[in-house]
């Protein structure tokens, strides 16, 4: 089942298109990963979703509902976190979780009081004085102590330390063992990797790429070392092998994900003495779309 | 040394903001100079002084600025010394307070004064740069307003009068910089030293008019006591000006010792907590918003009653005030058979809910700075919709109206039953204010309105407001055609006490408030959020 459909929803302010024929689905408990640089969309996408700016064309629907017309029934299940969290300076932390808890139908105490007590956030301070980080953290207790089902998060970790970033990891994953559903847009990648079951490459309005993971590296190279005594086969010769260098006494063969057997096949019976193969990394593969923009 | 790169300090904060301090420099002057100026065309002879004089004894006029010196041979610098010192030494109070918690504490928060400290600066060199930029320019107002005026050297304005009002607020200033610069080392915040300034300097200016009415010792307690006791223009009397001077020293000295014996970032009280939980009432978006303006409302609410109350008290003499003075009649058309006192009383009432009116229009504009700062979104993401918020504000801003035209009607309305003889009563007043709310709320929805379409339109509202208030105020001056009066909402209503009560263009203005809502509702509902 899905839980936030957009099919072909576009979006200009005035003469920028911010968002161009955009088509998503986020699965029931899964996390979704949305990934792209600023300026991408990121954001734009979410907000459609959120109902605080309507699509110029599309439809966009969260637990089957319309987002624009449905958004305060969309909103009672959803919890959101911002990049940039902007809170009432003259009230304390603590007053704003509370309130916002409230908004959305109460939420749990005694969680709350966990999460306050795990992201080590004080909250008697007043909102002016919190720094970036800080406001993060309260978006994020109030988010997670809700009884939201989707978490809507739009770079939420980028003012958290990695100690607390760990913990709003944790945070997720006890979420998706709820059941819950996560949409995560991020640009931290090494966070995508370690959190997302599938995800979604934008870029420039656009989404350039859809699957989990494991389908999207059959789209990248592998980085290969390669020892050995002995002559060494003709790499370049092989179709699979992008790149190939000598450095010091290894080999570093670059190959295409899906036909690394072709490496293997031509080490055949040589006399080899160390074989490493690096996965592709979320950025090798996400470079290599923004690469491929540079040369058209 | 510890004072070292004070000369390179103040060099930059002159260099980011001599056009700040330019500006305070010369308004501070030119209207001193002004106001010099005015009283010769508004008080030609004797016999107007003594008149003006006359209205001017009584304890609203007391508490506003002082108890007045030198009233038996009322020329034009006693009137300066009496109409204009303490008033001025209150701004000069502010700009002095403003300005050296913005070149200290202020620079302390954002950590720029870190980077300074860092580099080879003495540890007392920003608070000292800071602090010789604003002595300076109050000496420079000081001087400026006394060459100004005895330059000018109208009846009564001596030389030496002018150098102790000049003094006079030199010294004010500069007591009020000690005063900022010692708060500045109790709190840990900028807002919160320039709030615990501010409020010292509102109880000093009010300790000042309960001793002034009273006529006790209270005004000792006071600095702007001892800088009204200089009499200026009168008695010219020095010894209280150095009082002043010798407590500023001491606050100066103090906050120095402070600041070099605390860590940097720190304050001497411990910062305010908040509450760990919300409060019970606070659920929902009606709520926050009535938390967010419940101080404002307040104090709003209490300076328009003041401010009612004193146009009021000097109602008594109206009639006879006026008779005599050209210009006064000119302000308004002579009406056949009605006393001058009514039509100013109608008159002061369309000025007050104008006045009322900006307050109400601020809750508007509060929703503007919610969705401009985000924290609309923050509301709006929660199954709240946006009727709902729209409306929270709407329904505010429709009560606060009431609110402030209530507080300036009982005021002025209380006032006047007081204190015309043969008058009406109370409630005949009131009633006359009170029929301004419907005016006010179209103003408001037009606000809400400007909102609904693109939120930076709102402050095209100031500028109908700005219109309305020439119109109805100086329209009568300006000979503008009866006409322009219907072009503002406030021109709708009967002016009562001298027009009869009529229920039905009221009925309509609330209808037109009520429409525009209405469209104010179902645009906001259907725009993007910025």
């Amino acid at each position: 089942m899905n839980i936030v459909e957009m099919n072909n929803v576009s979006k200009s302010f005035g003469r920028v298109q911010a968002l161009d024929q955009v088509t998503l689905r986020v699965k029931k408990g899964e996390i979704f990963g949305f990934i792209g640089p600023n300026g991408a969309g990121k954001s734009t996408a979410i907000r459609v979703l959120l109902g605080i700016i309507r699509a110029s064309s599309g439809t966009a629907s969260i637990f089957e509902k319309d987002v624009w017309k449905e958004a305060v029934a969309v909103h009672h299940q959803t919890a959101y976190v911002p990049g940039d969290v902007h809170l009432w300076p003259n009230l304390s932390g603590g007053e704003v979780i509370d309130f916002m808890l409230r908004l959305n139908g109460g939420g749990n105490k005694q969680k709350k009081e966990e999460l306050i007590e795990r992201f080590q956030l004080d909250p008697k301070k007043k909102c002016r004085t919190y720094s970036k980080g800080n406001r993060q953290k309260v978006a994020l207790v109030a988010a997670f102590a809700s009884d939201a089902s989707l978490f809507i998060l739009d770079e939420p970790t980028s003012g958290l330390d990695p100690l607390m970033e760990r913990t709003f990891q944790e945070c997720v994953f006890e979420a998706k063992r709820e059941g819950k559903t996560i949409l995560l847009s991020s640009h931290i990648l090494s966070e995508v990797e370690k959190l997302c079951d599938r995800l979604a490459i934008i870029r420039n309005g656009s989404i350039i790429e859809t699957g989990s993971l494991q389908e999207l590296r059959h789209l990248t190279r592998v980085e290969m070392r390669i020892g050995l005594h002995g002559e060494a086969p003709d790499f370049h010769a092989l179709s699979a092998v992008a790149h190939a260098e000598k450095v010091d006494d290894l080999w570093l063969v670059q190959v295409e994900a899906d036909q690394v057997n072709q490496v293997v096949d031509a080490l055949h019976g040589r006399d080899v003495y160390l074989l490493e193969s690096a996965p592709p990394t979320l950025e090798d593969l996400f470079m290599r779309y923004y690469e491929k923009e540079e040369q058209p | 040394m510890k004072l070292e790169g004070t000369l390179v300090l103040i060099g930059l904060t002159l260099k980011r903001d001599w056009l700040r301090l330019t500006i305070w420099f010369l308004s501070l002057v030119l209207v001193q100079a002004a106001t010099a100026l005015s009283f010769p065309g508004l008080y030609t002879n004797e016999t107007e002084r003594q008149q003006l004089a006359e209205t001017m004894i009584n304890p609203a006029m007391t508490a506003l600025v002082g108890p007045g010196y030198g009233l038996d041979n009322y020329h034009y610098g006693a009137m300066m010394g009496h109409q204009m010192l303490a008033m001025s030494a209150l701004v000069m109070a502010v700009m002095s307070i403003l300005l050296i918690i913005r070149y200290t504490r202020t620079e302390e928060e954002t950590g720029r004064m870190e980077i300074v400290r860092s580099l080879p600066a003495g540890a007392l060199a920003p608070a000292a740069s800071g602090t010789v930029v604003v002595f300076v320019l109050n000496l420079l107002i000081g001087a400026g307003t006394a060459v100004s005026l005895g330059v000018m050297g109208l009846e009564g304005q001596t030389w030496t009068g002018s150098i102790v009002y000049g003094g006079a607020l030199a010294a004010a200033g500069i007591f009020f910089l000690g005063l900022g610069l010692l708060t500045a080392q109790l709190s840990s915040s900028a807002r919160g030293a320039s709030g615990l300034a501010m409020g010292l300097m509102t109880l000093f200016y009010t300790v000042r008019a309960v001793g002034d009415v009273g006529g006790g010792a209270w005004s000792w307690l006071s600095p702007f006591g001892w800088i009204v006791k200089s009499e200026a223009y009168v008695s010219n009397i020095v010894w209280p000006l150095l009082l002043t001077t010798a407590a500023s020293v001491i606050l100066l000295g103090a906050a120095g010792w402070l600041f070099n014996r605390r860590d940097i970032g720190s304050g001497v009280l411990p910062p305010r907590e908040g509450k760990a939980e919300a409060g019970p009432l606070l659920r929902s978006p009606f709520a926050l918003a009535l938390r967010l303006q419940r101080t404002s409302l307040i104090i709003w609410a209490l300076v328009l009653l003041l401010l009612g109350a004193m146009y009021g008290s000097i109602l008594g003499d109206t009639d006879a005030y006026f008779a005599d003075i050209e210009f006064m009649k000119e302000f308004m058309d002579q009406m056949a058979g009605v006393s001058m006192t009514d039509q100013f009383v109608s008159l002061l009432f369309v000025v007050l809910s104008i006045m009322a009116t900006v307050p109400a229009l601020l809750s508007t504009t509060k929703l503007r700075a919610e969705e401009n700062n985000q924290r609309a979104e923050a509301v709006l993401t929660r199954p709240v919709s946006r009727w709902r918020l729209f409306g929270s504000y709407a329904v505010l801003t429709v009560s606060a109206t009431v609110l402030f035209t209530a507080a300036s009607s009982a005021g002025l309305a209380g006032a006047a039953a007081a204190v015309i003889e043969d008058g009406r009563p109370f409630q005949d007043y009131f009633l006359a204010g009170i029929a301004y709310v419907p005016a006010v709320w179209v103003m408001a929805s037009a606000s809400a309105l400007l909102l609904a379409v693109r939120p930076a339109f709102v402050s095209w509202i100031w500028g109908y407001v700005t219109a309305s208030f020439v119109i109805v105020y100086m329209g009568g001056l300006f000979q503008f055609p009866a006409w322009t009066e219907k072009l503002t909402p406030y021109g709708y209503v009967p002016r009562m006490p001298v027009e009869e009560v009529e229920l039905l263009p009221l009925i309509l203005l609330t209808a037109v408030a009520a429409a525009v809502y209405a469209a104010a509702f179902f645009l906001y509902r259907n725009r993007d959020l910025q």
